[in-house]
């Protein structure tokens, strides 16, 4: 049974910079501080390891996808597992997608506030966001993933651009020592439970039916790929910047490091314009995050359309993540429930699924997989 | 139908006029409202309370470019009087902390405070010598960049801020900047922003140093109270005592008249937070050296051709300084090798420099001065301040550590002042100038 | 359109909205002839059936006499013209051709309301020897009095008496028609009501007594304007011909720049009042089959009486009409509509409008103008980005203003932030009222000029831009910064070839300042996201908006121009039924320029 759900036509650089975008863009809040903290100089070669664990989570997601041209991992997943199960898995991806929707919109927003707009309530800025949010995925998904495959010059560009104006700062590469940080064994543990930073990557299992099969493996290598390496080419560049001690306590680790780009008397306290980059990149992620959840919902619940979810989803997202009491507890609860065990309804549901599939021998074609590399 | 129209056109008229009216949506601040501290200073008080000094720039006054009153600039309503130079004043209160400090500014200035465009932090002598980490803490205050140079006085910031009256430029902002970067370039100052001292101060493997800077008694006072030349005789009473081939001159003591009433010369050295000593200038401009911040100066050595005459060369940093660190039982030996490169900039007494061996005769006279310069200041800096401050612990040792944990353990900071440090110099001529050899007037008889 | 309809439709579970309306399909990639064995259509190829358009009034169909049972009886002859006479016009527009040619001459005149029209030219005479009675019908002015004098009037009064006395009835219309009308076009009909139309479109209509048909003979001609230079598109070197109100030059103007048999010109009639000619032109084999349905379909559903303008048309057939954003690209040059053809679009003229429209319309092509084709392909990539750097300029300069010097005062350098800060102190208003003041004036000024008469019309722009803006200043109104921006604004929209899309900047602006004025840069930032969703989410003819940017097709043509040996293909969006516009090697003797021997740079 198909689900209509048009969304359109996807291309291969919209999908790829959706992706990537909705992935990378946790490391403007406090992911890298948080690395900083357990891993100290190390901290890039956690953000390593757990991509490169996470590959095996999109071989699943890729395999299930595969095993069921055409739909996505929620109705793979039911006809795989049966309705019951199925839905509940559905219900998991929704869970995961609406936890990092509800904890990124605030940490965000807190963000902005710190930067920006010191005295504006929060609840005008979540607003603005959702009210933006809320019209994006009702448009579709085929204006974010453009808008993605449009901006995304743009945002690559920024953080070259930051990276490049901050080389005055970078002469202290001795920051990147000792090598092992706490140690190897702390930095391989810690990279083996981190793998939920690449969490998002589920949203290409929501993407399957668009793409052909060939195409989806592409996209996906490439964009988990490109956010590995943006990812820890950030986390480096943060180290090198702030020595230790420093790196580990600051709360917006990005912004603190776009604050200090000094050339000169004229480039100096340009911090606005990054932000103002970064807004956009989170809006880009928030409307993809939150198109995932109401897809996924509607697919789980049997809907044949999703828009009219969003705009109660959106009033439920702005009421739960105001039950934070504070930031430092968003924070908090961002890296301890939701990257630590981001990783079982993103990763270890799609291989459970599919391996039952494989068991009971559903769905066709399930094993030329290894022509998704290339 | 056109019920709904009419309330949706009201509430959308409702909006425009509210956010255009009101003279503030949160956290639009119009720029007229504001008071852009320019220079922040610190200073202890009694009962750990401090003593915040904080200099606000008088927008100029220009009244439409080609209006009458567009000349008069900076002079216009306020003239310079003992606290403002007419495009600042100065403000000092007292308080337990800082942002407390602030607010109780704001008491008698009409305007919002705002350290947006703060460029200076001063801290006391006294500040620096006791309980300077407790208001370290200031720096999580988000108006506060890391930006922001740092420098320590002599004596009380207060009377540092009061007495800094550029004559050159009329916006002390940049002002400040001009003299802390271009300064540099000289090398009798460090390059010290927040940033680069509170990398260095939270760190296991180097200690930080800050520009040193004073109030000095030349200087030009305000409303033509100068004494010139009571000041240059001041100047020339001082000559003597002068080392000829040093900059021995902390803050405050150079020979001079006119001018600025403070001036910015040599290092303050930290342990930690903690105020432990100066470096003078040429001491500075070795220690630059041996971090590797060294850019440009000029040194004198004495002539090798003509006894009693110097030569004076333009130096500069050719290549990265390199720092090797060996941990033998315990003890670190540490090699560095600075490369300086430079231009003869003045021969006195003659001499050809332009071939050899004259040529090699300089240049390792010059060696030889440098790594005695530099030597002095490393065996002070182990013996009378007990601090890393050339970073070589991070730059030399901290590889040779495999974790965090053995590196913090290692304690880099206690085992310095025991080290063993060798310094090489090695120095060649680039450039003679415009001439071969200096003018040589010649007279009859 | 209707904000509580909006928020309805956001809690409905009818989910129409997302019907795929109309899309080009999807044609596979992979599939594209053979690259070795392409070559340049020769003129003489065969393509298929393709309709040579013929200006020809098309039988609008009428109804006709109603088939009844039972026939009336047919009444006397002078009864009938009593009839005739007392008819209501459209009443007698139905009517068919009587053989009686005071009949006929009745009903013409009841239908085009003589004698209180005085437009209309009845010139009775006799044609042969003894003769036979006829008349014509033509409108004065926009028949071409020569035309009517010597190829219809005087070969059928003196050239008459050359073939010798006429023949029976039957054939005298033969006759006529075929021997002595010297006319290139003529049709006949037996109603009244396409005879009419002709005339009003200038051809003349004769009636021969004896005859239930009329002939319709062609002699437009009437005052035009030749081509003159376009007033909207201006270039330095290039063809400065444009557009002109007349339909037939405007497709001859394009016919001499594609002179393929493939160049095909349907015209359809649009407007119950106006019945306008709109030509539907299209390079057959090019453009895809759907999108020329489709667009004839949409014209063909226009239903209104009054239609004045290409733009007008726009306005009915627009994919979004609630948009600010235009759905089609109007030009005033030939030589743009003619590339915009060799493409793949369909292009529409529509009869009295000096601009063609061009569909579908993509964003990229409004700012492309056709200087940069003219000129060598590095100048024409400058002279684009340029007009990139004005866009956003002319859309978010004030709003950034408003957000830095309000918000985020500490990116302005301290001097400049100084000086603000001193030239605000005696200015009353914050600054938010004082952007809207100086663009309402700017808007004020821009209306303004386009109605003053010509003398003080340039003068007009220099007084009351710079010397008000001065005096505002000097009043302390106004801080001189603004002035700059506002300045800098106006320039900017002006450096935007399109004008649709300038209006449409003009008004988004305002949007951008309120939004940085409650918010500032993260307003913008909002307000910038919701603008480029938007735009991407609009599909014009099936052909998304934004191409070949957001769906992403390499080009070399979108901020850069990319060198002409390099175009090998046509744009992907058109989904064109060929696509390869170019051989491989269009310059052998240059091997700097032959990127790959493999196939040249895809486009």
């Amino acid at each position: 049974m198909s689900y209509r759900l048009p969304e359109g036509h996807q291309g291969r650089r919209e999908a790829f910079a959706l992706i990537t975008i909705t992935i990378i863009t946790e490391i403007f809040l406090s992911i890298p501080q948080k690395l900083a903290v357990d891993g100290k100089s190390a901290a890039w070669i956690i953000i390593l390891i757990a991509g490169a664990l996470s590959f095996v989570g999109l071989y699943f997601i890729l395999a299930l996808s595969r095993r069921f041209p055409g739909k996505t991992i929620v109705e793979a997943g039911e006809e795989a597992v049966g309705p019951f199960l199925g839905t509940i898995a559905a219900l998991a991806y929704f869970i995961f997608f609406m936890a990092s929707l509800i904890l990124f919109l605030r940490q965000f927003s807190e963000t902005i506030i710190t930067a920006f707009l010191p005295q504006t309530p929060i609840s005008v800025i979540t607003a603005g966001f959702l009210v933006v949010i809320i019209y994006s995925t009702y448009i579709g998904l085929e204006a974010i993933s453009r808008t993605a495959g449009l901006l995304i010059g743009f945002i690559i560009g920024s953080l070259a651009l930051i990276t490049v104006l901050l080389i005055p700062f970078m002469v202290a590469s001795y920051n990147l020592f000792p090598f092992w940080g706490s140690g190897p064994d702390i930095v391989a543990r810690l990279g083996a439970t981190r793998t939920s930073l690449f969490g998002e990557i589920l949203i290409v299992g929501l993407i399957a039916p668009l793409l052909s099969g060939k195409e989806l493996g592409r996209v996906g290598i490439t964009s988990l790929a490109a956010a590995i390496g943006i990812m820890t080419f950030v986390e480096v560049i943060y180290l090198i910047i702030f020595p230790l001690p420093a790196s580990a306590v600051f709360t917006f680790p990005l912004y603190s490091g776009a604050r200090l780009v000094f050339i000169g008397r004229f480039v100096q306290r340009i911090d606005a314009i990054f932000v103002f980059v970064w807004i956009i990149t989170a809006l880009i992620k928030l409307a993809a995050t939150m198109y995932a959840s109401a897809a996924v919902l509607a697919r789980a619940l049997k809907l044949p359309v999703f828009r009219p979810l969003v705009f109660p989803l959106g009033i439920l997202v702005f009421a739960i993540s105001f039950t934070i009491p504070s930031f430092p507890d968003a924070v908090t609860i961002d890296s301890r429930y939701l990257r630590t065990y981001g990783w079982i309804p993103a990763f270890l549901f799609p291989a459970l699924v599919y391996l039952v599939a494989v068991l009971r021998k559903k769905g066709g074609r399930g094993s030329d997989l290894a022509q998704s590399n290339s | 139908m056109t019920w709904r129209k009419v309330t949706a056109s009201l509430l959308v008229l409702l909006l425009l006029a509210l956010t255009v009216t009101t003279t503030g949506c949160w956290d639009r601040r119009e720029p007229e409202d504001l008071a852009f501290v320019i220079t922040l200073g610190l200073d202890t008080a009694p009962n750990k309370q401090v003593l915040l000094t904080v200099q606000i720039a008088l927008p100029k006054r220009l009244a439409g470019g080609a209006g009458p009153g567009g000349g008069g600039g900076g002079g216009g309503g306020v003239g310079p009087s003992p606290v403002s130079s007419g495009t600042t004043f100065v403000l000092s209160v007292v308080a337990p902390s800082i942002p407390t400090a602030l607010n109780l500014i704001n008491t008698n200035v009409g305007r919002m405070v705002n350290l947006d465009h703060n460029r200076l932090i001063v801290i006391g002598e006294d500040m620096a010598r006791k309980n300077f980490s407790r208001f370290l803490a200031v720096v999580v205050f988000p108006e506060i960049r890391r930006t922001t140079f740092l420098i320590t006085t002599r004596g009380r910031a207060a009377d540092f801020i009061e007495a800094n009256t550029p004559f050159i430029e009329a916006n002390p902002a940049k002002y400040i900047e001009e003299l802390t970067t271009a300064n540099f370039f000289s090398g009798l100052i460090p390059l010290s922003q927040l940033h680069q001292f509170l990398s260095a101060a939270e760190s296991y493997g180097q200690e930080a140093i800050t520009i040193l800077a004073d109030v000095t008694k030349a200087g030009l006072k305000p409303k033509g109270q100068t004494d010139f030349k009571k000041q240059i005789e001041e100047a020339m009473k001082k000559a003597p005592t002068i080392a000829l081939e040093t900059i021995p001159f902390i803050a405050g003591e150079i020979p001079r008249a006119g001018g600025n009433r403070v001036e910015f010369v040599g290092a303050a050295v930290y342990k930690g937070a903690r105020l432990v000593g100066f470096l003078n200038g040429s001491e500075t401009r070795a220690a630059a050296a041996l971090r590797g911040e060294f850019r440009r100066g000029f040194i004198l050595v004495p002539n090798p051709l003509r006894k009693g005459f110097f030569v004076i060369i333009e130096l500069s940093q050719a290549r990265p300084v390199s720092v090797k660190v060996r941990i033998n039982k315990g003890i670190p030996e540490i090699n560095v090798r600075v490369t300086m490169e430079g231009n003869i900039d003045a021969i006195q007494g003659g001499g050809n420099f332009s071939v050899n061996p004259a040529k090699r005769q300089l240049e390792r006279a010059v060696e030889k001065r440098l790594t005695q310069i530099a030597n002095a200041v490393v065996t002070k800096a182990q013996s009378q301040f007990q601090a890393d401050i050339f970073g070589f612990g991070d730059r030399g040792a901290r590889r040779l550590f495999r974790t965090w944990d053995e590196w913090t353990r290692y304690k880099w900071l206690s085992q310095f002042p025991q080290a063993r440090v060798k310094v090489q110099t090695s120095f060649r001529v680039r450039r003679i100038g415009l001439q071969f050899a200096p003018p040589k007037p010649v007279t009859g008889r | 359109m209707g904000f509580w309809s909006f928020l309805r439709r956001l809690l409905t579970v009818d989910d129409s909205i997302i019907d795929e309306t109309f899309s080009l399909g999807y044609r596979p990639l992979g599939e594209r002839p053979d690259d070795d064995q392409w070559s340049p259509r020769h003129p003489d190829d065969e393509i298929p059936a393709a309709q040579a358009g013929l200006s020809g009034t098309s039988d609008a169909g009428d109804d006709g006499g109603k088939g009844s049972l039972f026939k009336k009886p047919t009444p006397l002859l002078g009864a009938k013209k009593e009839q005739a006479e007392q008819m209501s016009p459209e009443k007698a527009l139905q009517q068919q051709v009587s053989t009686s040619l005071d009949v006929n001459l009745a009903l013409i005149k009841t239908a085009l309301r003589v004698p209180q029209n005085k437009d209309i030219i009845i010139r009775e005479f006799v044609i042969g020897n003894p003769g036979v009675r006829a008349f014509t019908v033509y409108l004065e002015g926009i028949s071409e009095r020569n035309t009517v004098n010597f190829a219809i009037l005087e070969p059928l009064m003196l050239l008459s008496y050359i073939e010798g006395p006429l023949p029976e009835e039957k054939n005298v219309f033969d006759l006529v028609k075929d021997k002595l009308l010297p006319g290139n076009q003529v049709k006949e009909h037996d109603k009244i009501q396409p005879l009419v139309q002709a005339t009003l479109v200038g051809d003349t209509a004769l009636f021969i007594d004896g005859q239930n048909k009329g002939l319709v003979i062609e002699s437009k001609g009437w005052d035009r304007r030749s081509p003159d230079k376009p007033i909207t598109e201006q270039v330095l070197r290039g063809s400065q011909e444009g557009f002109v109100e007349t339909l037939r030059t405007n497709t001859t103007l394009i016919r001499r720049r594609l002179r393929t048999p493939a160049l095909v010109t349907e015209i359809v009639q649009v407007g119950a009042l106006s019945k306008v000619d709109a030509a539907i032109i299209y390079i057959d084999g090019i453009a895809n089959p759907k999108l020329i349905d489709e667009v004839k379909r949409r014209i063909d559903s226009i239903n209104t009486d009054f239609l004045p303008e290409s733009s007008m048309l726009e306005d009915f057939i627009d994919d979004f009409p609630g948009s600010v954003f235009p759905g089609g690209m109007p030009t005033e040059r030939p030589d743009r509509a003619a590339a915009f053809l060799a493409e793949g679009h369909v292009v529409i003229l529509v009869d009295n409008s000096p601009f063609a429209l061009i569909l579908p319309a993509t964003f990229f092509a409004m700012m492309h103008a056709a200087e940069d084709y003219y000129v060598k392909p590095l100048l024409g990539t400058f002279l684009r980005l340029i007009r990139a750097v004005s866009l956003f300029l002319a859309l978010l300069a004030p709003a950034f203003y408003i957000a830095i010097a309000n918000y985020h005062q500490e990116m302005i350098p301290t001097d400049l932030m100084l000086s603000i800060a001193a030239s605000r102190e005696t200015v009353p208003f914050p600054i938010i009222l004082e952007v809207l003041l100086m663009e309402f004036s700017f808007e004020l000024i821009r209306e303004a000029g386009i109605r003053i008469p010509g003398p003080i019309g340039p003068t007009i722009g220099i007084v009351g831009a710079l010397i008000l803006g001065q005096a505002a200043v000097q009043a302390s109104i106004v801080s001189p910064i603004l002035v700059i921006v506002v300045a800098l604004t106006a320039l900017s929209s002006f450096a935007i070839p399109n004008l649709n899309l300038t209006f449409s900047i003009r008004v988004l602006r305002f949007g951008f300042i309120l939004a940085a004025s409650v918010l500032g840069l993260y307003g913008i930032a909002l307000a910038l996201f919701v603008l480029i969703i938007h735009l991407t989410s609009l599909k014009s003819f099936g052909v998304p908006y934004m191409s070949p940017v957001a769906p992403h097709r390499p080009s070399g043509d979108v901020i850069t121009r990319i060198p002409l040996y390099q175009a090998r293909r046509r744009p992907q969006f058109l989904r064109p039924l060929d696509d390869i516009r170019q051989g491989k090697i269009n310059r052998p003797w240059d091997p700097s320029t032959d990127k790959d021997k493999k196939g040249g740079k895809d486009k």
